[in-house]
């Protein structure tokens, strides 16, 4: 009786969980179903039919003019031009700072030197540095060295800003590694870098994927770098939304905005889809082996 | 192939306190030796091994292969194979490409390489697994691999680090009979450290015997196991440890130090003063022995074996209860009063630095 009692109370705290689980999941999804609605339906719907009503027919004339037609600030060539931007800024800051980092970690966990250890961690208050701190000595770097508004520019401002995190990962992914097997491959007649190419970067797949995840994320996402370091025709997809978002003719077209939002938000999410499995193992992976 | 010669050879980590893990080591290895360090864990013998590696730099002193000063040489240079605790292979790779990664790196040709390492396959049997990443191999076989990957480049010496500590008990044994019937057929100089005494006793050739840092001493098995230089290696080789009775010596005859029971005995010693006297525990009889010192004492455990029976027997004549080994099976019974004969022929004596005294009926060293 008393037992049948405990797993009906134990039955009723399960449920609870699954309630509370629930209703935070739908908590966090809502705005991107309102954002999703909002853009498949027209200016009228909008006006006329409630936040969660559903549209009439599938639209997707917002998104397409999102993409190709609506005013980013002078230019009205929706935000695709942007998107390459973006990609040009992402994709060589995240290799880089993915290569400097797996080599900073490499150093500073298999051929530690007098001092390292402090260097490493000097590196680690690179993360705490907020933004906003740099932004004006970073613009007189940039001026000086004749990179203001150029892609090149924010790309060497992000590596420069991913380096520390990137070297966080890898040196603390390197140190799970046994150390011996540097020894054996210097006893073979293995260099520096050779160890590095043919041993220690064949086994840092999962730290890649987490650093790549990482990095591809805060660079694509970032704004306060995009909006002041980069030219008319170099800003990012970030900025161009926002230039989007707040150049208006007449009345304001949220099911543009939603869409422009949507797909700028995509690639990101892509990246996370296709890796993410690796991401939450290589975050672990360090801890569990030890 | 080459000898070793270690001249004064130190090691010092430099930091906030230097700390000093090498100290002073001399020691000659012939050509094809097989060299047993052993020693407890941070008495320096895996320092003074990466230190022939080459893979640690040395602090002070030379060290030589046959005639050639190797301080300043790379790992590679120095021609070194040597086996880790850990395997250490490469996971990545198979086992075939983790023996040939070296010859690779030499630039040897890719049918020498094949020849050679198809070669140490067979005689190592793990032809059949050369395709296997590491990771589906097991334990002994892991451990062969990496043994081919140290032999597949012919080198001047052997080094073994713990090889066999993280194998299962049986398979420790096979693998042990295998690396000695490898060096019989190689004749490879080869250093192998453990703080297992049964992988020194049973493989070395000669066993150098370490304890923070210095060298305790140098012999083979039994020389080490017979005449200890010291209370160290007295009580750090043999299993059981050896007994320490503390004693009174004049000239020849001796008086155990504390104890109601003051009997005066005699062994082949000449000292005056404080002294040990270590017995072995297989050493001590249980009937009476003309000569022997007797101990009376109280039986306190009993541990079975199967092949030898251990007493560990209070007595207020030593500190530490007092084992004896007893062949076979016995089961006393625990409480009970036993007198035990500790016979003079094979006593050890040290002074009160720890070092053995000399025998008077030792026969005369060559």
């Amino acid at each position: 009786m008393v037992k049948s009692q405990q797993t009906f109370g134990q039955q009723l705290l399960r449920y609870g969980l699954y309630a509370i689980l629930g209703v935070a999941a739908l908590v966090y999804l809502m705005p991107l179903w309102v954002m999703l609605l909002t853009s498949l339906k027209d200016i009228e719907e909008i006006r006329s039919g409630t936040l969660f009503s559903l549209p009439g027919s599938l639209n997707f004339d917002a998104w397409s003019k999102a993409w190709s037609g609506a005013c980013t600030g002078s230019t009205c060539e929706g935000i695709a031009p942007f998107f390459g931007n973006s990609f040009k800024i992402v994709i060589p800051a995240v290799a880089i700072s993915t290569l400097i980092g797996a080599l900073n970690g490499y150093v500073l966990s298999m051929w530690r030197f007098r001092g390292s250890e402090l260097l490493f961690g000097a590196m680690l208050v690179g993360c705490f540095i907020p933004f906003q701190v740099i932004l004006l000595p970073m613009a007189r770097m940039l001026a000086t060295f004749g990179l203001a508004n150029t892609t090149t520019g924010l790309v060497a401002v992000h590596i420069t800003y991913g380096i520390a995190f990137t070297t966080l990962f890898f040196r603390n992914f390197y140190v799970g590694l046994p150390k011996e097997l540097i020894a054996a491959a210097r006893l073979d007649g293995a260099g520096f870098f050779f160890i590095f190419r043919r041993i220690v970067l064949p086994l840092s797949t999962p730290i890649i994927v987490v650093c790549v995840i990482w990095q591809f994320t805060q660079i694509w996402n970032d704004f306060l770098f995009g909006v002041v370091f980069s030219g008319g025709d170099t800003q990012p997809v970030t900025v161009a939304l926002n230039n989007l978002v707040n150049t208006s003719f007449g009345g304001k077209e949220y099911n543009v905005d939603m869409a422009a939002a949507l797909m700028a938000a995509l690639p990101t999410l892509v990246v996370y889809v296709l890796a993410g499995k690796y991401f939450v193992r290589g975050l672990t992976a360090g801890a569990v082996k030890g | 192939m080459s000898s070793i010669e270690f001249v004064k050879i130190d090691k010092v980590y430099k930091g906030l306190a230097n700390f000093h893990a090498v100290k002073g080591v001399d020691l000659s290895i012939r050509d094809g030796e097989f060299v047993v360090f052993v020693g407890p864990s941070g008495c320096g013998k895996s320092t003074l091994l990466r230190m022939i590696a080459g893979l640690e730099d040395i602090s002070g002193g030379d060290l030589y292969f046959g005639a050639k000063r190797v301080n300043d040489l790379t790992p590679k240079e120095r021609g070194i194979g040597m086996v880790f605790q850990s395997y250490a292979l490469y996971p990545h790779m198979s086992v075939y490409e983790n023996m040939a990664f070296g010859l690779t790196l030499e630039k040897a040709e890719k049918q020498t390489i094949d020849q050679k390492v198809r070669e140490v396959a067979a005689i190592l049997q793990i032809d059949h697994l050369l395709e296997r990443k590491p990771k589906e191999l097991s334990g002994g076989q892991r451990q062969r691999v990496a043994i081919g990957r140290a032999i597949v480049r012919q080198p001047n010496v052997f080094l073994f680090d713990e090889p066999l500590s993280n194998l299962d008990a049986a398979l420790r044994v096979q693998m042990r009979i295998e690396i000695s019937k490898l060096h019989q057929k190689l004749k490879t100089t080869s250093i192998y450290v453990t703080h297992d005494q049964v992988e020194a006793m049973t493989m070395a050739d000669k066993i150098v015997v370490l304890n923070q840092g210095r060298i305790m001493q140098v012999g083979t098995p039994l020389e080490i196991y017979n005449t200890p230089a010291n209370t160290f290696v007295a009580g750090f080789m043999g299993s059981p440890t050896m007994n320490f009775i503390k004693v009174h010596a004049d000239d020849n005859h001796l008086t155990p130090f504390n104890g109601t029971d003051r009997q005066v005995f005699e062994a082949p010693f000449q000292h005056r003063g404080d002294a040990t006297l270590g017995i072995r525990p297989e050493h001590i009889e249980l009937t009476p022995q003309p000569g022997a010192l007797a101990i009376n004492t109280e039986i306190a455990v009993v541990e079975h074996l199967g092949n030898e029976t251990l007493l560990y027997l209070s007595t207020d004549q030593c500190e530490l209860p007092l084992v004896v080994s007893v062949q076979g099976e016995q089961s006393p019974e625990i409480g009970s009063s036993l007198t035990v004969y500790v016979p003079p022929s094979r006593c050890h004596l040290f002074d009160a630095n720890g070092d053995a005294l000399e025998r008077l009926d030792a026969p005369k060293a060559n």
